[in-house]
């Protein structure tokens, strides 16, 4: 007798089972990636449930889907510029008061410079933010930043290069 | 690397650093709500816009109500809702360019003949008729599949095939468990729940009618594995097609022998909740014709269409050197006179032979598909029959599918 699967074509999870094992190994590295572009966890925490639930939501309709941290990555990133858009300016004036970079913790663990390089990226114009987080926080490669970003790599280089500069100025400023 | 990108590395890792913990994942509101709403502030263009569409739709809900009020439109309207849907998707089956032992499934829309999913299946023949079959929900079809072996007994493997709301494959998983012979005929249950099929012993197409299963009707339980069987206790007749009822009790079965003078068809109707054993103790005789198809005769398997009233068939009828294609509708209830369906004079000449025709009806049974099963068919297209005409369905225009279901 033929065993009953000798051959199958089938996703090796149901939804909820793929998408719990996703959640479980990728969460906490995207709740790093949305603090830093939003500044507090609540929101950041906010955002990845999103991106996963949407993640859930549209699983059986991307049976194609090659990278689902790619995805995610992308999703998350959108969500922070929809976080930050809706903050009002005084709710951002508040909300930058208390950005990680000064907290109690961050104070043990940034010196003093970092604590200036934190405020000098936070300061930064969003889409810099971002190209500065993918490429030296996690890493990417510019053709991967851009994926996430959904830009060019020229204006991924471009945005980076600007960053940069910006914040070599900040701190010479700092400095002086 | 320059010594601010070594800060900015610094920094970024040790300010995601203050975080260690996060909550689970709570999928409390998509389970709740499937659907996410999406509400968009509304522009200010928006009203005037929303109020000329009420004031179509005022227009367009008095304009019906008239209608409705006449005699003619009550009629019409009675009919519209008898019909269920067209099905949205249909499934073809095809020998790649390779040849056999791999089989090549597509899905289509019905409207456009746009392909929406495509994958091949290998180690998988054809049986001797549509070795595809689907359920009422228009989201799973099954196909039967067994390997080509020439040192092992042949066993077939059901496979459910399900697709998404768009029509792309989401799963293909075995279904119920391997069952021994070639398949021959199979039909799914409209709930999805039991597949009736006929299989001989035979391997790659050299089965014969006559083998000892070939008068054998079986139904397999696809959750538990169980397979029930009857048997034709009269002769051992070849089964030459199955459909269900939309009942999901009724299967129908058509057996027919070559006797003397032409082909003998009868059309059991078995009560799919009796016990198992004989067919002929089980069934109703739907049909029966014994002798050539002569014109005035339904020599060719059946489908059943509607709730349980008629039996929709081919018949072909000789025309000169032509041969005349005819859809019937023919009521089970005695002295009720049939009705034709579709006609159509084939320009094949010299064809009076049936066998490269299918007539395969959806879940619901009423609406038929009419495909030609190869090269020495009547039927120059596949589509399906409403108000006396063939439709063409799209995207099988050109290449003839080797099984198809909707």
């Amino acid at each position: 007798m033929e065993p009953a699967k000798t051959w199958t074509w089938t996703r090796p999870h149901s939804s909820a089972d793929a998408v719990t094992a996703l959640y479980e190994a990728h969460a906490l590295g995207l709740v790093r990636l949305a603090v830093l572009m939003t500044g507090d966890q609540g929101s950041a925490e906010d955002i990845v449930q999103d991106a996963f639930l949407g993640l859930y939501r549209r699983w059986d309709s991307l049976t194609d889907l090659p990278y689902p941290l790619a995805y995610l990555r992308a999703s998350v990133l959108n969500g922070c510029r929809t976080a930050l858009r809706r903050r009002s300016r005084a709710d951002r004036a508040h909300y930058l008061s208390e950005v990680p970079s000064e907290s109690a913790e961050a104070r043990a663990l940034l010196s003093e410079e970092q604590r200036a390089v934190a405020r000098a990226i936070r300061d930064l114009p969003g889409r810099q933010r971002e190209a500065l987080v993918l490429r030296y926080y996690l890493n990417l490669s510019e053709a991967d930043t851009a994926e996430a970003m959904r830009v060019s790599r020229g204006a991924v280089k471009s945005a980076t290069s600007r960053a940069l500069a910006s914040l070599g100025r900040r701190l010479e400023e700092g400095q002086s | 690397m320059t010594h601010i990108e070594d800060l900015v590395r610094s920094t970024t890792r040790a300010l995601a650093g203050t975080v260690d913990t996060i909550r689970p994942l709570d999928t409390t509101p998509v389970r709740d709500a499937p659907r996410r709403q999406h509400v968009k502030r509304a522009r200010g263009w928006l009203i005037p816009l929303a109020a000329a569409a009420s004031v179509l739709a005022i227009v367009a809900a008095a304009v019906t109500a008239a209608h409705l009020a006449s005699p003619t439109g009550r009629q019409g309207t009675t009919a519209a809702t008898a019909q269920p849907p067209r099905p949205e998707f249909y499934m073809t089956a095809t020998y790649p360019a390779a040849g056999p032992n791999v089989l090549q499934i597509q899905v289509r829309r019905t409207d456009g003949g746009a392909v929406t999913a495509s994958t091949s299946i290998p180690a998988a023949n054809m049986g001797w008729g549509n070795n595809i079959t689907a359920a009422a929900n228009d989201r799973a079809f099954f196909i039967g599949r067994y390997p080509c072996r020439s040192t092992t007994a042949a066993v077939t493997t059901f496979y459910r095939i399900a697709i998404t709301g768009s029509g792309r494959i989401s799963g293909i998983a075995p279904a119920g468990r391997p069952v021994q012979g070639m398949l021959t005929y199979l039909a799914v249950s409209p709930d999805g729940s039991q597949m009736a099929y006929t299989a001989v012993p035979g391997n790659c197409g050299r089965g014969k009618p006559g083998e000892p299963a070939a008068g054998t009707v079986n139904i397999l339980d696809l959750s538990t594995g169980a397979v029930r069987t009857w048997q034709n206790t009269a002769r051992q007749d070849t089964a030459s097609g199955l459909s269900w009822a939309p009942d999901g009790r009724t299967l129908i079965i058509d057996e027919y022998a070559h006797a003397r003078g032409g082909p003998d068809l009868t059309v059991f109707g078995l009560n799919t909740d009796s016990s198992v054993g004989s067919l002929q103790a089980h069934s109703t005789v739907l049909l029966q014709h014994s002798g050539e198809c002569n014109g005035s005769s339904t020599c060719m398997p059946s489908v059943i269409a509607g709730p349980h009233d008629s039996l929709t068939a081919l018949e072909f009828q000789r025309a000169g050197q032509q041969a005349r294609v005819l859809i019937v509708s023919i009521p089970l209830a005695a002295g009720k006179p049939r009705t034709v369906l579709y006609s159509d004079l084939s320009d094949r000449p010299k064809g009076t032979s049936a066998m490269g025709t299918g007539l395969y009806a959806d879940p619901s049974g009423r609406w038929v598909l009419l495909w030609p099963t190869g090269a020495f068919s009547e039927v120059n297209a596949v589509g399906w029959i409403s108000g006396g005409r063939l439709h063409p369905l799209p995207g099988v225009a050109k290449v003839f599918p080797q099984g198809i279901a909707w």
